[in-house]
């Protein structure tokens, strides 16, 4: 369709002609570049609820772009995040150098993953995948020379995702000779389950890679460390979701009834998808685990993404309407609070140059409103009611026991109360506890940074006390998942056949309370007195000046004594091993190449003397 | 279906109550196995009432003065949700609309609250305190989730009420599902934070830790707040493994069964360390659940 085209000519347009812009005036880029993204979305907007497919052939290959609500459901996380990162990363970049590269890698990622959603057939997904790739890669080392090691993880990893998607994808092509999802979906049951299973499994290390699934997430802890802010939170609130979309299509658009068949079923998933679901929850047990000991601000949150992908993945691998709806709700989640987690640690990195939390501390009586979406963002990561955290875990779990899949529950709800742990931690480090002194002159962010976390948080109030505007849309989203029965929604309650929760009781008790508590401290109860903060009960010992008293450091030593038989491995050590490893046995190797003329002489006389030897065994 | 608010609030006063009374109950016996004769029973009474009447009170910033009003909420949350008397639209009036998950996570709002007041007040004691008790929770979590997902397979719903109902006629869970009962009241000794697993409050190392800045009327609501989240958390315990009470007699005692256990055990054992509790909790009391688990699905 035009307006499909129209977002797409948009976004890259806009992406070729930043440099050319930024040359003239970074006002006059900036303003454009805004206006490109909210005519884009505008655009999109007017796409919402319609399906519509045109397809084209090129040099032999018949592309096919389309859009679903089910695409419309995931290109809406770009689309939202990008147009309220882009005023941050304004203010943000305003000072710094190269804001046309930036910029130019910014709006390609954009408009790749708008790209992806529209492909309708693997060879345009793998083109805009790629696109994808090298302009986040582009923006992962913007740093240069302190990046290089990340960029090229990340770049690296990637591409053996990629090359894993294109082996799945060139075997696809040589046996049915088309390659977009309706023809492949019909004749996939065709394959035999063998060369099946080696389909899925190529297209798992593909997807699994940018969804930063256990074992090949490892770039995924550096890469967002060392790129900038308001990159990262697009990185992890969007791209994430493009490795979530391709399992979708991996998992239910492509179903192939051969592989249920041929490997049976766990309580009515196929096992193919049960052991993704697996492969899911430890992914949320482990890296939630992990990210408890960290000591800088952008790892934990890393890490933190990494487990709550974990989530999405467990709910998309059992493959049940609560689940997927459970999934899709996470997905929606995620992009909204990793987004507004990453954003705050951008504007205090912004004001004080630093994410180390031992170095930080305080900074709630500087930056206030920082606090609070912080405050709401990590409410919601923990899944506490009545923000919108809890409808996605309480629709998750409640899956989960209607389907009697009790060990994987165990683990999902083990790493939920982990989460409250490292949410706690982040908070408490850079926002409470004594402010030091060269932070004394703080200010908070600017507006043009404030707005975009303010408009965050209150999406995920609303959708905290009303989910049901969120189900509605995710249920319109299902119907294009074949496979899973799209979510009934009759009422406003949060139903499931085992148990039910009225979010408006919920949300107005404890509001009701909270008021409550508040106008009950005030009104009825005497004065409190403020003192400093170096005032505190130090059973009579006197305190000497300038003595700090901030316990910040290895904050959860007690707990990394208590898991360290399973925090003290690590999967990024041992391919570090493996390259090590494999590098010494190509060192023997290299004794093959003796540089003396006579051994290479030796070589040729011995191979012939084979073939010789073998020549009625070899056939031409 | 309406919901009473008079109910509501009967409810509230009655864990409050109630919950205060039996921590001087414990105090009591305590001080009597300490061969000393201990403060009157209607001690924690005096102890609120006295600092809710305190002229002044140090605050540390705005989060110190709304954190213990983001616990009380958790706990009173907690409770109205919570089926306190079965059968009963007066007591426990939001018990219909809620379920065990919502339960279990409003459980941990008003530890937040607590938590985000003690970094506020930038008492080292008290943040070393909540690294300790958060750690401990991670580790009394597992046997506690093992026996409630053990529960709700078994009756294959969610919801404590019909929990509560499926026990009717003596059939307690207590003598149908031992081994989940054994691992959650393992779990409630890490739940209630007495002996041997006090090592977030530590009272002779940490002075206190997390309540070692309140004063005045934050401790009088942080004191309240304790009071009824041990209530609820009774009550919780007397519903899932106790059948639930139909009426206040049964209710005061089966909870105050129930909280003998960890005032017992609490008498005899020296503390544990962070790690060791952990450790502890992942042992045997794991084991325990997970066979109870295995059992159920097989």
């Amino acid at each position: 369709m035009n307006l499909i085209i129209d977002i797409l000519a948009i976004l890259f347009g806009s992406a070729i002609l930043t440099p050319v812009l930024g040359k003239i005036s970074r006002s006059l880029r900036n303003f454009l570049l805004f206006v490109a993204v909210t005519w884009a979305g505008f655009l999109f907007l007017k796409l919402y609820g319609e399906t519509a497919s045109f397809t084209w052939t090129m040099a032999g290959f018949t592309l096919v772009w389309r859009t679903t609500p089910l695409a419309w459901f995931f290109g809406s996380i770009p689309m939202a995040l990008g147009l309220l990162i882009l005023p941050f990363s304004f203010s943000y970049l305003w000072t710094r150098e190269r804001q046309d590269y930036f910029y130019f890698a910014f709006m390609m990622t954009l408009g790749s993953m708008m790209g992806i959603l529209f492909a309708g057939d693997f060879l345009s997904m793998f083109f805009f995948w790629e696109i994808m790739t090298w302009s986040s890669f582009l923006n992962v080392i913007y740093y240069r020379y302190e990046a290089q090691k990340a960029g090229l993880k990340y770049f690296v990893m990637s591409l053996i995702g990629a090359y894993s998607m294109l082996l799945a994808i060139v075997f696809l092509f040589a046996q049915f000779g088309a390659l977009d999802f309706q023809t492949i979906s019909i004749h996939l049951d065709e394959l035999s389950t063998g060369s099946l299973l080696m389909v899925y499994i190529l297209f798992l290390i593909g997807f699994g890679v940018k969804a930063a699934v256990i074992p090949l997430h490892t770039w995924a802890p550096d890469a967002y460390e060392v790129s900038p802010a308001p990159f990262t939170a697009l990185f992890s609130g969007a791209l994430s979701k493009m490795g979530v979309y391709g399992f979708v299509v991996l998992l239910f658009l492509l179903s192939g009834l051969k592989l249920t068949q041929g490997m049976g079923n766990v309580y009515g998933t196929p096992t193919f998808h049960y052991v993704v679901a697996w492969f899911g929850a430890i992914t949320a047990f482990i890296a939630t685990l992990i990210a408890v000991v960290q000591e800088d601000a952008k790892k934990l949150l890393a890490y933190s993404s990494v487990g709550q992908v974990g989530y999405i993945i467990l709910g998309l691998g059992v493959a049940s309407t609560l689940s997927v709806a459970g999934a899709f709700y996470q997905a929606l989640n995620h992009a909204i609070f990793k987004g507004m987690l990453f954003l705050v640690v951008g504007g205090v990195f912004y004001r004080t140059g630093t994410h180390d939390m031992a170095k930080l501390g305080g900074l709630i009586k500087k930056m206030p409103y920082s606090f609070v979406v912080m405050l709401f963002g990590i409410i919601t990561l923990a899944g506490i009611p009545p923000l919108s955290g809890f409808p996605a875990k309480w629709i998750l779990y409640e899956a989960l026991v209607d389907k009697h899949m009790v060990f994987l529950l165990v683990v999902a709800m083990i790493a939920s109360t982990g989460a409250f742990l490292y949410a706690y931690r982040l908070i408490a480090s850079i926002f409470l506890g004594p402010l030091p002194e060269e932070f004394q002159d703080v200010k908070e962010v600017p507006w043009s940074m404030r707005l975009p976390m303010i408009l965050l948080t209150l999406l995920t109030v609303l959708f905290g006390v009303v989910p049901s505007l969120a189900l509605r849309f995710i249920s319109k989203a299902m119907a294009f998942v074949p496979g899973v029965v799209p979510l009934n929604l009759k009422t406003f309650w949060l139903t499931s056949p085992t148990g039910h929760v009225n979010p408006f009781a919920v949300s107005s008790a404890v509001g009701t309370v909270f008021l409550a508590g508040v106008a009950a401290l005030a009104l009825f109860w005497s004065r409190s007195q403020k003192v400093s903060q170096t005032d505190i009960h130090t059973s009579g010992e006197p305190v000497p000046e300038g003595a700090s008293f901030k316990y910040a450091t290895d904050f959860y030593r007690p707990f990394a004594r208590a898991f360290w038989p399973i925090i003290r491995h690590s999967v990024d050590r041992l391919y570090a091993v493996l390259a090590t490893n494999l590098e010494n046995i190509f060192e023997y190797l290299r004794f093959v190449y003796t540089g003396n003329g006579q051994t290479y002489a030796l070589y040729v006389i011995l191979f012939l003397a084979t073939l010789f030897i073998f020549a009625k065994h070899i056939v031409f | 279906m309406s919901v009473s608010i008079f109910g509501l609030l009967m409810t509230i006063l009655l864990a409050w109550v109630v919950g205060l009374l039996y921590m001087g109950i414990s105090r009591k016996i305590t001080a009597r196995v300490q061969n000393r004769y201990g403060p009157p029973v209607h001690q924690q009474f005096i102890d609120v009432i006295k600092l809710f009447r305190k002229k002044t009170a140090i605050s540390h910033g705005t989060m110190f003065h709304l954190g213990p009003v983001m616990a009380i909420t958790g706990s009173i949350s907690t409770l109205l949700f919570i089926p306190v008397l079965t059968g009963s639209r007066f007591w426990g009036a939001l018990s219909f609309q809620g379920d065990l998950i919502l339960i279990l996570y409003l459980m941990v709002f008003g530890s937040l609250g607590m938590a985000l007041a003690v970094g506020e007040s930038a008492n080292p004691n008290g943040i070393i305190g909540v690294s300790r008790g958060l750690t401990q929770m991670l580790g009394f979590e597992l046997p506690f989730l093992l026996a409630v997902i053990t529960l709700m397979v078994q009756y294959n719903t969610t919801s404590l009420v019909a929990l509560t109902q499926a026990q009717a006629g003596g059939h307690w869970n207590l003598f149908h599902s031992p081994l989940a009962s054994a691992a959650a009241f393992l779990a409630l000794l890490g739940m209630m934070g007495h002996q041997p697993f006090d090592v977030p409050i530590a009272p002779a190392e940490i002075a206190s830790g997390p309540m070692s800045e309140f004063g005045g009327k934050y401790l009088g609501m942080m004191m309240s707040s304790r009071s009824i989240f041990v209530f609820a958390k009774l009550a919780l315990f007397s519903d899932l493994f106790l059948g639930g009470s139909g009426n206040v007699v049964s209710l005061l005692l089966k909870t105050f069964a129930i909280f003998l256990w960890p005032v017992f055990v609490g008498l005899i054992y020296p503390r544990y360390r962070t790690e060791q509790s952990v450790r502890f909790f992942w042992g045997w009391p794991a084991a325990i659940g997970l066979l109870g688990l295995i059992l159920v699905v097989w």
